[in-house]
């Protein structure tokens, strides 16, 4: 009697499961995803269309290849960025903003062109350290929590002005695989083919906190203060040693914030009865040619702070089984066997 | 039988001796061989319940041989004009004993009646009007009363019987999802019904963030929701007044019940303390539904905790057989504690005093004050945050009525209304020194407002009309301070032209409407009428709520400097016919076909992305939109024999506009949009079979469309995830809903008390649906974005209750 109340209370909570809808209409606009700052670039910007929502194999997003891609400062001096990657443009490396200075986007693609409103660089607090928690959380799976690290920014806020942040992250981690293990598969059966090298790696990654990380200093201003700068989760190789993470703290125009605000909200729905409904992200970039269609993305300047700090493995408690690989660590994505010089 | 000829002589010479002090008339009323005249008589009394001297709305008194008949009004009276002449006459009420007496009437006077409750039954079910003639000859239409004794006997939601989730069978009332807090009532918001308990509005009716409505069934007597027809002492919200009554004290002897339920349980016991003069009734319900949060094997919710309770007393005082005295208090309180992180709370305390005084059978004066106040907090415990947010609500009104009947049929009521209100929308707090956050408030709003009203109520043959108006004034004033913006560009903290600071009682703004309300009927055959309904509602003060589901993070913000208040204007239009064998008094089916057409002025939309918490200037992000709602109602009804029920289907509209002079300022491109709740399709379907006296099955099946929700129009890659990009709002809908369910109660008539009570067993969601309460999309990994669908209770929920009485 008691285990099939238990059943029956689980409905309760609710549950989530997939949904198979049709979706008729698709809006086919240029996508803008990029960023300046005051440090040395080079500074990228991505451009590609967006696409019919759904699985890939009806529609995926295209990359906008040969633009021209200009930013321009409020003094007239402009800067050409260069399409290093399938529509991914860079500054030149010298190339750096000045906080105070207003910046331009201008695209010109396919006969169509695009302007970004002017962003103004505001200046940023600079971090004076980065404290660590390891910490449990609730996950997306119903019986897992997420163990990892928490890493906080501790900062002195501007008393005099209404300031927003950004923070953005990356990481290095070291792992270690058994090549000499490694077996080839072949139609009689696996075969064992050990390989000589190599057994140590450093991995690198871009935003291994995938979150959108913003604060408004609403409630904290001119105060001493450490706000949550990202959560790096333990999948099994990240804290096989321990993990080097940069946080970058950027500051952010209100109209940008405000950017970043709707995108949060609509990342953060998870189906809890108390989400926002779905908003129209608004960014600054407008098609001069036809006003009235929209262009998805937001095109900002900051000005940044930047600081590391090894998480150490001992923070978190291995959850998850320890990550094993019978081969070359190189196989791995943004991986090298160079020492890094931190490290 | 409590009321023989011999009791009723005495009670009669009692009469006589009070009406020859009567300033209002000089007949006098006697029996047998008194002098006669050939004049009609007047006679006047009330109806009562013969256990707790609760006044009957509805009761029928009827005369044989001239064929004339009554009911009484809403204040427990009846009147009727009857020749001189001896005759039987017969008193009656569904779920109580008829009686029959003989009477020689020689002149006007007083009678008063107590009827029996019939016993050894299970409680007996009235759906709704209490007279079945009401259906089609009560002037008003869009009202629907349901007792609590019919609200009983409908399988419970989730094991609780639920007052206010009951009134979604009812066309015209629809909710947005099984677990949401609040109703929609033809195309208005959740905020635009005025919930009145004992009289006082109620700010957060729900417990466990609107899982459960937080009212104890076995207090309240009936809930009456006007969803149009609404008389002009009603006023303040623009689409609906749902009022819930207590249930009236017994003077005569102790009694209570307890009843055990899946989630909650609760008791109630009332008496007398001095008999025939004072009576109290108290109740409680207290929740356990902890342990069901303990056995989820979710870990957000099965490391919190809940609890929830609320309590009611009410105390009746009759100072004179002309006055009388109520006091009514109400607290309910929910505790949430998620995670250990997070913990909110809310409390509502309401205070109610009322006293009615009844000079003569024809002037009721009844005065009025009631105080509610609202508290809700969210404590952040976890490092760094550490905060304590809090906003509360004071609202202090008082209300003074007057009923004049010049005949039963031609009465006039006046009256005044007034209120202050206080809201504090949020003050943030640091818990310890380690908290970095600043204490800061949002400065609190006052409001005042000055209502009048009148209306006349008369019946002229076949015509009976109730018109008349509220003039209601709204003040909103300081201290406080308020930004003004420069005309013409966008209402942003940047246009800031000035900043205006008004000092303690200063006007910020004012506003006032006319209210006008007209309620027609006009009979055009012996069982069938046309009515006409025309009724304008203002309203001073909305929920700021941008989520789906009222919030209890949600805040109340009044009309002010740049938020207009809120008014609708409604048409209605119905035909109403009772049909069916006419040996039944009343007939024994009832249907209506009703048509409305409703405007909104200044209905509160939000920018995309609006932040509204802790927003000293939330006009910044509201705007401010016109809507419409029409709709088409059809309701059959089958009020007597083993089978009852009803069925009803409603195709309705609800649709807003907003359109600014930025395209951030209006939504879909200025075009027309339903709103969050427009739901065109809705079928009810309400079975009850009484088996035996001992045993009854009840069943609802109920469909409805889909609400809107928003579709998006494009995926894009950014910063590595696809996210869904939506333009227009709410152009797509979520999935049908639909449910059944099925109760059975069952008495085993066992000799001791306490075991004969009523059981209980119920299955909610019969076949397990899973409706979709939202669909939403997203992007998880090793999966294409796409939708999901959340259910709140996808599968069947049975329950078991034992409710006794003693």
């Amino acid at each position: 009697m008691r285990i099939s109340l238990f059943v029956i209370i689980f409905s309760l909570v609710g549950c989530v499961d997939e949904l198979d809808v049709t979706i008729e209409r698709v809006l086919r606009v240029l996508v803008v995803e990029g960023n300046i700052t005051t440090e040395p670039g080079p500074h990228f910007i991505r451009l590609s269309k967006s696409a019919k929502y759904g699985s890939i194999f009806e529609d995926f997003s295209k990359k906008v290849n040969s633009a021209l891609v200009r930013i321009r400062d409020e003094k007239g001096n402009q800067v050409i960025l260069e399409e290093v990657e399938s529509g991914i443009y860079a500054t030149p490396s010298t190339f750096s903003a000045n906080v105070g200075s207003e910046y331009t986007l201008i695209v010109e693609s396919n006969n169509e062109q695009y302007i970004s409103l002017p962003e103004k660089v505001m200046p940023v607090a600079p971090i004076q350290s980065l404290r660590v928690e390891p910490k449990k959380l609730a996950s997306n799976s119903e019986v897992v929590f997420d163990i990892g690290v928490e890493v906080y920014a501790e900062f002195e806020d501007q008393g005099d002005e209404q300031n927003f942040y950004l923070y953005k992250n990356s990481g290095t981690y070291f792992v270690e695989t058994n090549p000499e293990l490694f077996v080839m598969v072949t139609p009689d059966g696996n075969v064992p083919a050990p390989k000589a090298c190599c057994d140590k790696c450093y991995i690198t990654e871009e935003r291994g906190d995938p979150e959108v990380r913003i604060t408004s200093d609403d409630l904290f201003n001119g105060n001493q203060t450490s706000q949550l700068a990202g959560f790096i989760v333990d999948d099994g190789k990240r804290y096989s040693e321990k993990y080097y993470m940069t946080v970058q703290q950027l500051s952010l125009t209100k109209e940008a914030f405000r950017f970043f605000q709707v995108l949060e909200s609509q990342l953060s729905i998870s189906g809890n009865l108390f989400d926002p409904p779905p908003a129209t992200l608004r960014g600054n970039v407008i098609n001069v040619i036809e006003p009235e269609s929209p262009v998805i993305g937001y095109f900002y300047a900051s000005d940044v702070s930047t600081q590391s700090v090894f998480l150490d493995g001992s923070l978190v408690d291995g959850s998850l089984a320890d990550f094993r690989l019978d081969d070359d660590c190189r196989v791995l994505e943004n991986s090298t066997t160079d020492r890094p010089s931190f490290w | 039988m409590r009321y023989d000829i011999g009791r009723s002589f005495l009670l009669m010479l009692f009469f006589i001796s009070l009406y020859s002090a009567s300033l209002f008339s000089q007949d006098t009323l006697r029996i047998a061989d008194g002098p006669r005249n050939d004049s009609v008589c007047e006679l006047t009394g009330e109806i009562k319940d013969g256990d707790t001297g609760e006044e009957l709305i509805g009761a029928n008194i009827f005369v044989y041989k001239v064929n004339i008949g009554g009911a009484t009004n809403k204040n427990g009276a009846y009147a009727l004009q009857i020749p001189v002449g001896t005759y039987k006459i017969r008193v009656s009420f569904i779920g109580y004993k008829t009686q029959e007496y003989i009477l020689d009437i020689n002149g006007g006077g007083r009678l008063d009646f107590s009827l029996e409750p019939s016993s050894d039954r299970l409680q007996e079910v009235v759906i709704s009007a209490s007279d079945r003639k009401q259906n089609f000859e009560a002037v008003r239409m869009g009202v629907s009363r349901l007792s609590v004794a019919a609200i009983e006997a409908l399988p419970p939601f989730i094991g609780e019987t639920d007052i206010l989730k009951s009134l979604v069978l009812l066309p015209g009332v629809i909710s947005v999802g099984e677990a949401s807090a609040g109703v929609n009532v033809r195309g208005g918001g959740a905020d635009e019904n005025l919930i009145l308990l004992g009289g006082a509005p109620i700010y957060n009716p729900s417990h466990l963030f609107g899982f459960f409505s937080a009212f104890n069934s076995d207090l309240i007597n009936n809930v009456t929701i006007y969803k149009g027809g609404v008389p002009s002492k009603y006023g303040g919200r623009a689409s609906s007044i749902i009022s819930m009554d207590y249930k009236a004290g017994d003077f005569n002897k102790w009694s209570g019940s307890a009843a055990l339920g899946t989630i909650a349980s609760k008791f109630t016991a009332g008496g007398p303390i001095i008999k025939e003069k004072l009576s109290v009734l108290v109740g409680g319900r207290v929740s356990y539904a902890n342990w069901i949060l303990g056995s989820l094997n979710t870990p957000d919710l099965s490391n919190s905790a809940t609890d929830f309770y609320d309590f009611n007393l009410l105390a009746t005082y009759r100072a004179s057989d002309k006055n009388n005295l109520e006091v009514g208090l109400y607290n309910s309180k929910d505790n949430f504690n998620l995670l250990g992180e997070n913990e909110f709370g809310w409390e509502n305390r309401l205070a109610t005093l009322n006293w009615n005084y009844t000079p003569s059978s024809k002037l009721f004066i009844k005065a009025g004050l009631a105080a509610s106040l609202y508290d809700f907090s969210v404590k952040d415990l976890s490092f760094g945050g550490n905060f304590d947010y809090s906003s509360g609500i004071e609202d202090k009104s008082a209300n003074l009525q007057m009923d004049y009947y010049i005949t039963p049929e031609n009465s006039i009521t006046v009256g005044a209304f007034t209120k202050t209100i206080t809201i504090d929308p949020g003050e943030i707090a640091p818990l310890d020194d380690n908290s970095d956050v600043n204490d800061e408030v949002i400065s609190s709003e006052q409001g005042q407002h000055i209502d009048f009203f009148l209306q006349h109520d008369i019946t002229l043959g076949k015509l009976a009309l109730s018109y008349g108006a509220r003039y209601s004034t709204f003040k909103n004033v300081g201290p406080g301070s308020y930004n003004t913006y420069t005309p013409f560009l966008i209402r942003d903290l940047v246009n800031v032209e000035s900043t205006i600071d008004a000092s303690d009682g200063e006007t910020i703004a004012s506003y006032s409407n006319i209210e006008p309300r007209v309620s027609m009927r006009y009979l055009v055959g012996e069982r069938n009428s046309l009515k006409f309904g025309y009724n304008r509602m203002a309203q001073y003060l909305g929920l700021i709520s941008n989520t789906t589901s009222i919030a209890p993070t949600d805040i109340w913000k009044l009309s002010d400097f740049h938020i207009e208040p809120l008014v609708a204007d409604q048409f209605s239009l119905g035909y109403f016919m009772n049909f069916g064998n006419e040996r039944i008094e009343g007939s024994q089916y009832e249907a209506s076909l009703e048509l409305y057409y409703k405007t909104f002025d200044n209905v509160t939309e939000y920018k995309d992305g609006a932040d509204l918490i802790l927003n000293e200037n939330i006009e910044t992000e509201l705007l401010a939109g016109i809507g419409r709602a029409y709709g088409a109602e059809v309701l059959i009804k089958k009020t007597d024999g083993q089978l009852t029920g009803w069925l009803s289907y409603t195709f309705s509209r609800s649709l807003r506009r907003v359109v600014g002079f930025f395209e951030e300022e209006t939504i879909n491109a200025g075009a027309w949009y339903p709103s969050n709740f427009d739901k065109p399709h809705d079928l009810t379907a309400v079975v009850e079979y009484e088996v035996g006296p001992k045993m009854k099955l009840s069943s609802i099946f109920t469909y409805s469309q889909g609400r809107p929700i928003s579709y998006p129009v494009a995926k894009f890659d950014y910063q590595g995830q696809n996210i869904a990009f939506f333009d227009l709002r709410n152009d797509n809908r979520v999935p049908d809903y639909h449910r059944l369910d099925f109760a059975m109660t069952f008495n085993f008539g066992a000799k001791k008390e306490w075991l004969n009570g009523d059981w209980i067993l119920s299955v909610y969601n019969i076949y397990g649906r899973r409706n979709a309460f939202s669909v939403f999309f997203d992007d998880l990994e090793g999966q294409p974005p796409q939708a999901f669908r959340l259910s709140t209770l996808g599968i069947p929920f049975p329950s078991l209750s034992y409710k006794m009485k003693f």
